[in-house]
């Protein structure tokens, strides 16, 4: 009986080898510390390099810290506001805007300026951002 | 907090993976991590009723205890020990979900006036009370065995991976692996990288659909053409399986960069040859639910299995939200079921397999406008502009340049929910057992692409704060 178990167990070990992407355990745990480790950076780099306060690029200030009350906590509000505050302050945004824009340059402009117009108004949100509703999303 | 947030990834998750990993030690250890940072995930989204999802696991907790107690020597204690611990799991639900739903009716009914509490809906609850009904059912059916530890079955109701937006983990399917779990790089490494997967299909796939959707189904349906109608379902029908299946998919990777293994929850349904196998692969683990734990008790097959159809999928309706458009929707997929079961699935397999996937694929997406409209008269015109019958124009003016700007995305959408991608990863894993050498690269070229799509997914996270407000516009 236990002899069964052990084949029974080894077939399984083996059959799951087989199916798996990576292709021995050591490149599988290089793999999730290097996410581990590019996160963490990410994470230490935001703590390290100091907050902007207002976005050229957008004409709009940038979220700051939320005041810590206890009705701001339980109605949400704190926590919305962190992560607000943490997107508005990622490192390297300008950059992965650029990265964004081109992203969606490629998947939802694919015929830019075909259409005399129409075009820009229908999915050129993004681009018109620049001053436009720079000022629409601080009044709101 | 939802998985395809910065916080999430670039706090949330960083301090998770630094404790669970480098910090915890033993098993014991790991979970007390896991259990605090559910916790603390939880509270983060719903400060307030947390509380709820603590005192339903101690319901259910005490229940199974004497139930298990009870179980060989006084079965009616048992029985009525099960009852009521399903019964105030089901009343929590049905107090915060449901009880405005019906009393707002039934005032609309009967003329009444009675109280609407006007409660928000607790994040996750339908899918955590499920998941305690499936552990105290399995103990009293001797599937399970009792957990001493109401920490532990805390941590099985909140393990954050599945705790928002499912899949619906059966209790004993993680049973052992609350206190047993095999530590494995492989199966870490295919975690992160479902994460990432999971992370894109949300980030870049549903949110572009959900833009193109939102264009048409959310402005003024009179200026509707009835070609942008269809664009617009059909960009929905993208939308919702990206989302949802996304979120599966970051669920299940998560769950196994921890070391659980959580049950699939979509199997490719758009290429689906019927509505019962579109059901069989859409949302696989609240279908096995309503089976095990409503279809199959009701007598399933076995006796009046028309009636338990309907109650099953009034429910499976229902479940999705308060609100009568579910019901339908629900009641929707019932008639084509029992249609199939009666002689359109007989049908179905002699005609060729083309026909059978035209029909679900057709049916699915109608169904999805059941799903999208909760108002009533926008759903009934919605219909009407579908088909063309309340005269509006045939194409609108916009319409050709939104497609056309989409193409690219198109593209990439379609190919994405078809099995491809298996066929990509066979053929991966055939090349990478080959030699040594081709194994290296395979290993190299996945990190490569998981980096690659850890950068784009990052972008379109950081743009989508950009503009917050996008959907107020439309």
């Amino acid at each position: 009986m236990e002899h069964k178990e052990t084949i029974s167990s080894e077939r399984i070990r083996t059959s799951e080898k087989k199916h798996s992407l990576f292709q021995n355990d050591g490149i599988g745990l290089i793999f999730l510390m290097l996410f581990i480790f590019i996160i963490t950076v990410m994470l230490l780099l935001s703590i390290v390099i100091p907050d902007k306060k207002i976005s050229e690029r957008e004409n709009r200030t940038l979220a700051t810290f939320p005041k810590f009350t206890i009705s701001s906590y339980f109605s949400g509000e704190f926590n919305k506001g962190i992560e607000d505050h943490y997107s508005d302050t990622f490192p390297f945004r300008d950059g992965f805007l650029d990265i964004n824009e081109k992203i969606t340059k490629f998947t939802s402009q694919f015929s830019s300026g075909g259409d005399d117009g129409i075009v820009v108004i229908q999915t050129g949100e993004r681009d018109l951002g620049g001053e436009g509703f720079g000022d629409y999303e601080v009044n709101n | 907090m939802v998985f395809s947030s910065l916080v999430f990834i670039y706090i949330f998750l960083v301090v998770t993976l630094i404790l669970y990993f480098f910090a915890a030690r033993s098993i014991q250890q790991k979970n007390v991590v896991l259990l605090i940072m559910s916790l603390f995930f939880y509270a983060w989204g719903e400060p307030k009723w947390i509380i709820l999802m603590l005192i339903s696991t101690a319901v259910e907790y005490f229940g199974a205890i004497i139930v298990e107690q009870y179980k060989e020597e006084n079965k009616a204690i048992a029985k009525a020990a099960l009852g009521v611990s399903v019964f105030v799991a089901l009343l929590f639900l049905f107090i915060f979900k449901y009880f405005d739903f019906f009393s707002f009716n039934f005032s609309q009914i009967f003329g009444t006036n009675l109280r609407v509490l006007g409660l928000t809906l607790p994040i996750g609850i339908s899918f955590y009370t499920f998941q305690t009904i499936t552990y105290i059912v399995d103990v009293y059916r001797g599937k399970a065995e009792v957990q001493r530890s109401y920490f532990r079955l805390l941590l099985y109701v909140s393990m954050f991976p599945q705790l928002i937006a499912g899949p619906i983990v059966k209790y004993v399917d993680v049973e052992k692996q609350l206190t047993n779990r095999t530590y494995n790089g492989r199966k870490a490494g295919e975690g992160v990288y479902r994460f990432l997967i999971g992370l894109t299909k949300k980030a870049i796939f549903a949110n572009i659909a959900g833009e193109i959707a939102s264009q048409f189904l959310d402005g003024d349906l009179a200026e509707l053409s009835v070609v942008g109608a269809w664009i617009g379902i059909l960009s929905y029908t993208f939308q919702i399986y990206f989302d949802f299946s996304a979120y599966s998919d970051m669920a299940i990777g998560l769950g196994k960069i921890f070391g659980f293994d959580y049950p699939e929850n979509f199997n490719y349904p758009y290429i689906a040859k019927s509505i019962s196998d579109f059901w069989k692969r859409w949302h696989i683990s609240l279908t096995t639910f309503f089976r095990e734990y409503l279809y199959i008790p009701l007598g399933g097959n076995r006796k009046h299995h028309i009636l338990n159809l309907l109650i099953v999928w009034t429910f499976t309706g229902f479940w999705h939200g308060a609100s009568w458009n579910f019901i339908l929707w629900g009641l929707y997929f019932y008639v084509l079921i029992v249609l199939e079961r009666l002689f359109l699935g007989n049908f179905l397999e002699r005609i060729p397999a083309v026909f059978g996937h035209i029909y679900t694929l057709l049916m699915v997406v109608i169904g999805w406008v059941f799903f999208y409209f909760d108002d009533m008269s926008r759903l009934k015109s919605f219909f009407w502009i579908m088909f063309g019958i309340n005269g509006n124009p045939f194409l609108g003016v916009t319409d050709k340049s939104v497609f056309v700007n989409h193409i690219p995305f198109f593209i990439l959408a379609l190919i994405a929910v078809t099995p491809v991608s298996q066929l990509i990863k066979k053929y991966f894993i055939k090349l990478a057992e080959k030699s040594k050498s081709t194994g290296l690269i395979c290993d190299a070229s996945l990190i490569v692409s998981a980096i690659f799509l850890w950068f784009i997914d990052t972008a379109a996270l950081v743009g989508s704060t950009y503009n917050p407000f996008l959907y107020f516009r439309f």
